[in-house]
């Protein structure tokens, strides 16, 4: 997808790194990243529980999130959620468990090993209402008007073009339906070198 | 963006110290520098079965 804005990175230079960097939380969960990870940064966010008791180490191991969108509300029964950027699938197998069998919930990322780990997690857990996409979430393989809810956690920030983003959102999302994001602001102005600076975007 | 396009119940969350946690004495040091924090938004469509 050709983005609507001057971004201040080569754009296909950080998609890589991104991509680099999150295989990395995917296959060696294990070793230290300089954002926080993992099953106990989610339960000190005040993640749900039980869902988020169920969700199997694989996944729960890669959590990355920034902060805890649930504080918002639950799904409720039968709602289709859409995350986001949904990696390992924490954040989608807890919504999954929320829709119940009746409702679905659709997973988005760019990141192959991401989606196997959140795609074996589900079968474990023996879920059949979650769907994935390998996909950019500037451009969503899904219909207009077709989602309850939109969930994200870390991952809007990862990209140069949010209004891009904003805009699928708002195209996917039913009339009345809501979103409820978690992702990292700024207060302070950035200088223009460093937006440039890759690290600093993957960070 | 979201105001522009009408989303109504725009709720803002408590930003989180996010990159406190980081293991890295540099990344802590950047995030302090350009004040980065986590925070949460929800947001409701207009339309719908509510009157907007």
């Amino acid at each position: 997808m050709r983005s609507s804005v001057e971004a201040p990175v080569d754009i296909d230079v950080l998609r890589h790194e991104i991509e680099k960097t999150y295989t990395e939380v995917s296959t060696e969960p294990d070793q230290e990243f300089i954002f926080p990870t993992g099953r106990a940064w989610a339960q000190e966010l005040g993640y749900p529980e039980p869902e988020l008791d169920r969700v199997p180490h694989a996944s729960a191991a890669s959590f990355a999130g920034v902060a805890n969108h649930w504080q918002h509300g639950r799904v409720q029964p039968d709602e289709v959620v859409l995350d986001l950027g949904c990696g390992a699938g924490t954040d989608l197998l807890i919504a999954a468990q929320m829709t119940g069998t009746s409702g679905r919930a659709i997973g988005i990322d760019m990141t192959p090993s991401m989606l196997e780990r959140a795609r074996a997690s589900a079968q474990v857990m023996g879920l059949t209402n979650v769907e994935l996409h390998e996909s950019l979430i500037e451009e969503l393989p899904l219909a207009t008007d077709s989602v309850d809810v939109v969930i994200s956690n870390g991952v809007i920030d990862l990209v140069p073009d949010k209004e891009a983003v904003l805009t699928e959102i708002d195209r996917v999302l039913r009339p009345g339906g809501r979103l409820q994001l978690a992702d990292v602001f700024i207060r302070h102005e950035v200088s223009e070198d460093a937006r440039k600076r890759i690290d600093l975007w993957t960070g | 963006m979201l105001v522009a396009l009408g989303y109504r119940d725009i709720e803002q969350g408590e930003p989180v110290d996010t990159y406190a946690r980081s293991k890295f004495e540099d990344t802590r040091r950047k995030a302090a520098k350009y004040g980065a924090m986590g925070s949460t938004i929800r947001a409701t469509k207009p339309g719908g079965e509510h009157a907007d």
